[in-house]
């Protein structure tokens, strides 16, 4: 299977504090692919690395075979990008802001129609679409953001949190429309805290620990690779980062 | 109400607001910080004018004294102008989230509590207003042993001041009634309307506040007071004149009068606050519901840019119309010239007028063009990762960046030297002279500013847009100062010494063609050097 996403010894400082350890991931295309792990344990990040945004301190990075730090523009082309707090511009409305970013794709006149009505359509936007996105709610915010990152039909979907403030109807839209997605060969890899969610959708999963890589695989293999089969893949999680240990703080906090 | 309310509220909101002005970081920052400015201010006033005092031959003090009584009476009517004029400037330009306003929803506080203490806040922020015209004004009184006189104008002037911020409480909840009716109207209307009343404040405000018109307005306003006392705006001036012809019944009544005239406006203010309460920021719908358009190649492709170069522009252009902390740039020519005309006086000899019309045009359309250059890249803000996970390369973001100030300020950099030799009737030549200087330093303008500005970026919006580090404009402006002196310097020689540059055979076509000449080159190194900053700029993200 052809490699979406290769990652090679990824290290990365802010100073003093290493974000990232000498991470090695090899993602597969056609999957949707879960990255998991406590706050700050270097998932956004890592998917900075992966877009350009953020240049690593050593180590290698493809994605689709290009390098991202030396061939940006042909990486961004292919890929659709979701931050965790997707900071859009208030001063344009939904539809404005959604016709800049597909005309930074430099997408078709008549498919921008076409794609940004459906989306918003879909989104349950529509009506709303001419109203400056300052009076936006969160969610609807993240909707115009995820749909900022389909719309030029990318081949890879790094999205962060992408989930984050979807209501359960637009949550469900998306989870169906990312396995759709899938079908037709789209890579999404994402991040979340919801581990259900990663559950339900992902084929893969990595779970990332103060940098490092703690367990990868299909989430079967990590509850087997943690020796806890039967668990959930919440138990797993937390046995796997040392945070399992969270009865003691919760009897204290109810005292 | 309940005082210790207001004095914890009090305390809240001037640190929101020395947040928002980014001057809470600084060690002299905090409250105690500023009361110690705001003391320095006084005492260095009052030293200097004291030391000015003292130097004047006595046979020169007689017209000073009849002015120093006028000037204790208007105190208090000036600094309600303002405290005003202030207030609306902070209305425009501060955050919502940052007035701390929506605890009176959840928080045992009231609105009178709230708006007593907003204001008095906004009084302290500003005292070094006070407290200079206060330390100017006791060495006045000193001089001309008016002291009784000084300390009545003090207290009348304290009071008005928090009385001028009442006037501001009453304003922003009048704001907020118009922009709820925007809200609800919508269109590009409602954008329109409020970019021209921030244009109006702004030019007001600098019309107000520039020394020679303010000087002749108390030339005028001052010996009519007596004339105008029905007006509750002179009654602490009255006041005063009635206490220094020892009318003191009058100063009494008058003082009492404005008083209640004070609580008058802050029940307003209350009341008003009550009744237009909005917490949340309001938005504004463009056009009806599905009626929007998407952007087709237009005129700018025509003009060779490509599809995301047009969009970058369009955007831009929408940023400076939209946003309040951004149309303020757009008032930048008229704030400019409107002053510079006003004061420009009368000559007869048309090339007399050179420097002033000069002047106008390239400070109205080059401070506009670096204005608008510098800050290019940095109004994206957070949002800026829009650019960075797109397919765009620092050309690319380069050519828009510097496209959108260049277009916007071509506008004023012929607009202005047209205006000025139509209404100064200069010669062709002179004429000439103005237009190619203005579009030159306009270009060199937004060309230095593209170089500065990614250099300098300050992409924080919390508490406030800054968009440019206070080293970096000040680094533009000496820029912009030096590259503007050497490119201009045969022009300028020509003007300012005509017969030594004559002598140097610097005619005027010489001049002219010498100037375009070193403007050019210096064209051509700073559209370089401009590139480099934006490309190592764009090589990473600049943010966390």
């Amino acid at each position: 299977m052809p490699k979406a996403v290769e990652i090679t010894s990824i290290t990365k400082d802010f100073g003093s504090v290493r974000a990232l350890d000498g991470l090695d991931l090899s993602i597969e295309e056609g999957q949707i692919y879960g990255l998991l792990g406590p706050n700050g344990s270097g998932k956004s990040t890592l998917m900075k690395i992966m877009i350009g945004l953020v240049r690593p301190t050593s180590g290698s990075v493809r994605v689709c075979g290009e390098d991202p730090q030396a061939n940006p523009v042909a990486v961004r082309r292919i890929v659709g990008y979701v931050p965790e707090t997707p900071r859009l511009y208030d001063f344009l409305t939904a539809r404005e802001y959604l016709d800049f970013v597909a005309d930074l794709y430099s997408v078709p006149f008549e498919e921008k129609k076409a794609r940004i009505a459906q989306f918003l359509e879909a989104f349950e936007l529509k009506g709303r679409e001419d109203e400056m996105i300052s009076g936006y709610s969160q969610g609807m915010r993240q909707k115009v953001a995820i749909i900022g990152a389909l719309i030029h039909k990318p081949k890879i979907l790094i999205m962060d949190e992408p989930l984050n403030g979807l209501d359960p109807r637009s949550a469900k839209i998306a989870k169906d429309l990312l396995q759709e997605l899938t079908g037709e060969g789209v890579t999404t890899i994402f991040s979340t805290h919801v581990l259900e969610i990663a559950q339900a959708i992902c084929r893969r999963a990595a779970i990332l620990y103060k940098g490092a890589l703690l367990s990868e695989g299909n989430i079967d293999d990590l509850k087997r690779l943690a020796g806890m089969p039967g668990s959930s893949l919440e138990d797993v999680f937390l046995r796997l980062t040392g945070t399992d240990d969270v009865r003691a703080v919760v009897e204290e906090l109810a005292k | 109400m309940r005082l210790k309310n207001v004095r914890i509220l009090g305390s809240i909101l001037l640190l929101s607001q020395l947040r928002v002005r980014g001057r809470a970081k600084q060690s002299w920052g905090g409250p105690r910080g500023l009361l110690a400015i705001h003391a320095a201010v006084f005492a260095g006033a009052f030293a200097l004018v004291s030391y000015v005092l003292g130097i004047i031959p006595a046979g020169e003090m007689a017209p000073l004294q009849q002015v120093s009584l006028q000037v204790l009476a208007l105190i208090p009517v000036v600094l309600l102008s303002f405290m005003i004029l202030y207030s609306i400037l902070f209305v425009i330009g501060e955050a919502t989230q940052y007035s701390s306003s929506e605890l009176i929803n959840y928080m045992p506080v009231t609105a009178a509590e709230y708006v007593l203490a907003s204001s008095l806040s906004t009084v302290f922020i500003s005292m070094y207003i006070l407290t200079g015209i206060l330390g100017i004004s006791l060495a006045l009184a000193m001089r001309f042993d008016l002291v009784w006189m000084w300390a009545a104008s003090s207290a009348l002037s304290a009071f008005f001041a928090v009385v001028g911020s009442f006037v501001g409480e009453i304003i922003r909840a009048l704001m907020n009634r118009v922009s709820s009716s925007f809200s609800k109207r919508g269109g590009r209307s409602a954008i329109v309307t409020r970019a021209v009343l921030i244009i109006v404040v702004l030019a007001v405000f600098q019309i107000f506040f520039n020394p020679n018109i303010m000087f002749r307005v108390l030339q005028a306003f001052a010996p009519q007071i007596y004339v105008l006392w029905f007006l509750p705006l002179v009654w602490p001036s009255v006041a005063i004149l009635n206490l220094s012809a020892g009318n003191f019944a009058g100063a009494a009544l008058f003082t009492v009068m404005t008083i209640a005239f004070g609580l008058v406006l802050m029940a307003c203010g209350v009341f008003l606050r009550s009744k237009y309460w909005m917490p949340l920021p309001v938005s504004i719908k463009i056009g009806s519901a599905g009626a929007g358009s998407y952007r087709r190649a237009g005129l700018l492709s025509r003009l060779g840019f490509t599809q995301a170069e047009s969009a970058i522009i369009s955007k831009d252009a929408r940023s400076l119309f939209r946003r309040k902390e951004m149309v303020r740039y757009l008032a930048l020519p008229i704030i400019i010239m409107i002053p510079m005309l006003l004061t420009s006086g009368s000559v007869d000899e048309p090339g007399a007028l050179l420097p002033t019309a000069l002047m106008i045009s390239l400070l109205g359309s080059s401070m506009f063009g670096l204005f608008l250059s510098i800050i290019s890249i940095a109004q994206e803000g957070r949002a800026i990762w829009n650019l960075y996970a797109s397919p765009l390369n620092a050309g690319t973001l380069f050519k828009a960046k510097i496209a959108a100030p260049l277009l916007i300020s071509s506008v004023p950099a012929l607009a202005l030297p047209a205006a000025v030799s139509l209404l100064f009737r200069l010669t062709p030549f002179i004429a000439a002279v103005i237009f190619s200087s203005s579009i030159l330093m306009t270009a060199i303008s937004v060309l230095i500013g593209s170089y500065i500005g990614p250099k300098y970026i300050d992409l924080e919006e919390k508490p406030r847009n800054n968009f440019i580090k206070g080293t970096g404009m000040l680094v533009a402006f000496l820029m912009e100062g030096a590259v503007g002196l050497v490119c201009l310097s045969p022009l300028v020689l020509y003007v300012v010494a005509r017969q030594l540059a004559l002598s140097i055979g610097l005619t005027s076509p010489v001049a002219l063609a010498a100037s375009v000449a070193v403007s050019a080159v210096f064209i051509v190194l700073l559209y370089r050097m401009a590139a480099g900053s934006v490309r190592t700029l764009f090589a990473e993200s600049p943010l966390e």
